[in-house]
């Protein structure tokens, strides 16, 4: 089901289609219409003029009575001519069999002599019979509108709701951006927000990462040497700093001071992620809690991560 | 589409005021045509359509065209100018125009001569000159009319009336006049008496301004000795009269002897025959 709201909107669309559709009819006809009665009036003006000398008219100058019933009958047999037009002509020189009414059109008829005085109705019915056809012809063509509109609207949104969908995928899910020229940690949703590292723990956490997304089931505990396959990682890290011109230190002894390079990645990782704690559990080498901090069950590694939850640039 | 479905402007009105009516005789070959003026459209109808089933106006005509008119003018363009060969007229106006030599108009079939009276309501009109100052006076208002305008015209005269002081309304016929009296509009009215006014009326409250007034008579131009035709149209006329409700118009009267002119001539024959 469509919401009211969408329902009201084609609604008015419907109408004001509608509207402007019979409300241009309606006025065309009518133009139209005034504009040929006036012709109508001028043709009948002039059959009744050519016509006034044959029609007994009184005439006060003349001491002439005229007579009622032959203008009269004149004006029966002229308006059985007009049935196809709204006009019909109500009387000449005030003569007429019509009951008194007041929307009449009256024209003067100047000859010689005199000025004659005719008066003419116009019955002005805009609407018709026909009308109603066509009111319903427009409420179709209408409703055949707006449900064109309606589809094209559809398949806009449609197109508009497939295209944006991969695109929060690729936003929404967060990036560790690291930068080895720069020697930065950043995250992508936020990435001119760097954080710096100094060598040894950013050689040290690539080294992690790479080292646990190969071997997910080794458990890295504190009481236990580094392994060897971790600190070549780290080495190698760091060789590619040297390459790259950020020391001429020598190589730093990686299985010494382990916790504290352990927490420098941590604090590093916290101002990453500062907006978003909840995505810091991937990256975060897990604290050990408690008493039994240093058991030989603490694993530091990164559990959860994959390549895809990081991006080194300058590799 | 609106400028479709608008009202259609009415192309030119055809004229439909009819100011003649045409019959083929039996002869349509024949193209000489029969020109006939009467006053009214129901008698130039009935005469065309009487004269078309004539025998001997079908030997010399091929048609009848019978005009009739809508105003004293017209008949005075038909009778001034000779334009009819068969023309209803009073003698009055025959006379004005001197139509019987000058076109030579002869009377076919004349109706009776009748009075002229005034007319009242309530009372028996009286004609001295007191009587007529404080009444309404109903006349026709077509200068023709005897009875109805020149006669009661001539009276006020003769009573050194000064129309000016009348109060005069005028009629377009005299069933108009006798409605304004019937109706109370006027207290006398100016006209014949005919017996159905009877109804409406009282004789005992005429009172006759003239008498011996000519009634209307039929005319035809005689320019050939055109007897044959002459007759045809007076029995037609003579016909058409008879045919009529009124006691009035069946009393018509005939101005040429065709029946003698018939036997002389069968005289002259055998005459002829015998010597």
């Amino acid at each position: 089901m469509l919401p009211i709201r969408v329902k009201l909107i084609y609604g008015c669309l419907f109408f004001v289609i509608c509207l402007v559709l019979f409300g241009s009819y309606i006025l065309a006809k009518a133009v139209k219409s005034t504009e040929n009665n006036q012709l109508s009036l001028a043709n009948i003006e002039k059959r009744i003029a050519l016509d006034l000398t044959h029609l007994n008219l009184p005439d006060d100058f003349l001491k002439h009575s005229g007579s009622k019933e032959a203008v009269i009958d004149y004006l029966a047999k002229l308006n059985s001519q007009l049935k196809e037009t709204p006009i019909f002509v109500y009387s000449i020189e005030g003569i007429t069999e019509f009951p008194a009414r007041a929307d009449l059109i009256e024209k003067q008829l100047q000859t010689p002599q005199k000025v004659f005085t005719i008066s003419f109705v116009i019955n002005n019915n805009i609407l018709s019979k026909n009308d109603i056809a066509v009111f319903i012809l427009v409420c179709l063509f209408s409703l055949a509108i707006s449900y064109l509109f309606f589809l094209s609207e559809r398949t806009k949104l449609q197109v508009a709701k497939q295209l944006p969908e991969p695109e929060p995928n690729s936003k929404t899910k967060p990036i560790l951006i690291v930068d080895l020229q720069n020697k930065t940690l950043a995250a992508n949703c936020s990435p001119d927000k760097p954080v710096a590292l100094a060598n040894k723990p950013l050689c040290f956490y690539l080294a992690l990462v790479e080292f646990c997304t190969e071997n997910p089931d080794v458990v890295l505990n504190q009481n236990k040497d580094v392994p060897e396959e971790l600190l070549t990682l780290a080495n190698k890290y760091f060789y590619r700093l040297v390459e790259l011109g950020h020391t001429v230190r020598k190589r730093p002894n990686f299985t010494n001071s382990l916790e504290k390079t352990l927490s420098e990645i941590r604090a590093a990782l916290d101002d990453v992620w500062q907006d978003q704690p909840e995505v810091k559990d991937v990256y975060y080498p897990p604290k050990a809690h408690g008493e039994g901090s240093r058991s030989r069950l603490h694993h530091y590694g990164l559990k959860n991560i994959t390549l895809e939850n990081i991006e080194v640039i300058g590799k | 589409m609106g400028i479709l479905q608008a009202n259609k402007p009415i192309s030119d009105i055809d004229t439909f005021i009819e100011t003649s009516f045409q019959c083929d005789t039996k002869s349509e070959v024949n193209l000489n045509e029969l020109v006939v003026y009467s006053s009214g459209k129901r008698l130039a109808e009935d005469v065309a359509f009487s004269l078309c089933q004539d025998d001997t106006i079908s030997k010399q005509y091929g048609k009848v065209t019978s005009y009739w008119g809508y105003k004293t003018s017209d008949t005075v363009e038909f009778l001034g100018k000779g334009l009819a060969d068969l023309i209803l007229a009073k003698e009055n106006l025959i006379n004005a125009f001197m139509a019987e030599s000058t076109y030579n108009y002869k009377a076919v079939v004349g109706f009776p001569d009748y009075t002229a009276y005034f007319i009242s309501s309530k009372e028996k009109p009286r004609l001295d000159k007191s009587y007529f100052l404080d009444k309404r006076i109903g006349l026709l208002d077509y200068p023709t009319s005897r009875s109805g305008h020149i006669l009661p015209k001539q009276l006020f005269k003769k009573l050194d009336i000064n129309l000016e002081n009348l109060d005069i309304t005028y009629a377009g016929s005299h069933s108009e006049l006798r409605e304004l009296l019937a109706s109370g509009k006027v207290d006398l009215i100016s006209s014949y008496w005919q017996d159905i006014d009877q109804q409406r009326f009282s004789i005992n409250y005429i009172t006759p301004i003239s008498d011996n007034i000519s009634g209307s008579r039929w005319y035809l131009k005689m320019q050939d000795e055109n007897t044959d035709l002459l007759c045809a149209v007076q029995k037609r006329l003579i016909d058409l009269a008879h045919d009529q409700n009124s006691h009035y118009f069946n009393h018509v009267q005939s101005f040429f002897n065709c029946k003698t002119q018939h036997s002389m001539r069968i005289n002259a024959e055998v005459n002829n025959a015998t010597n």
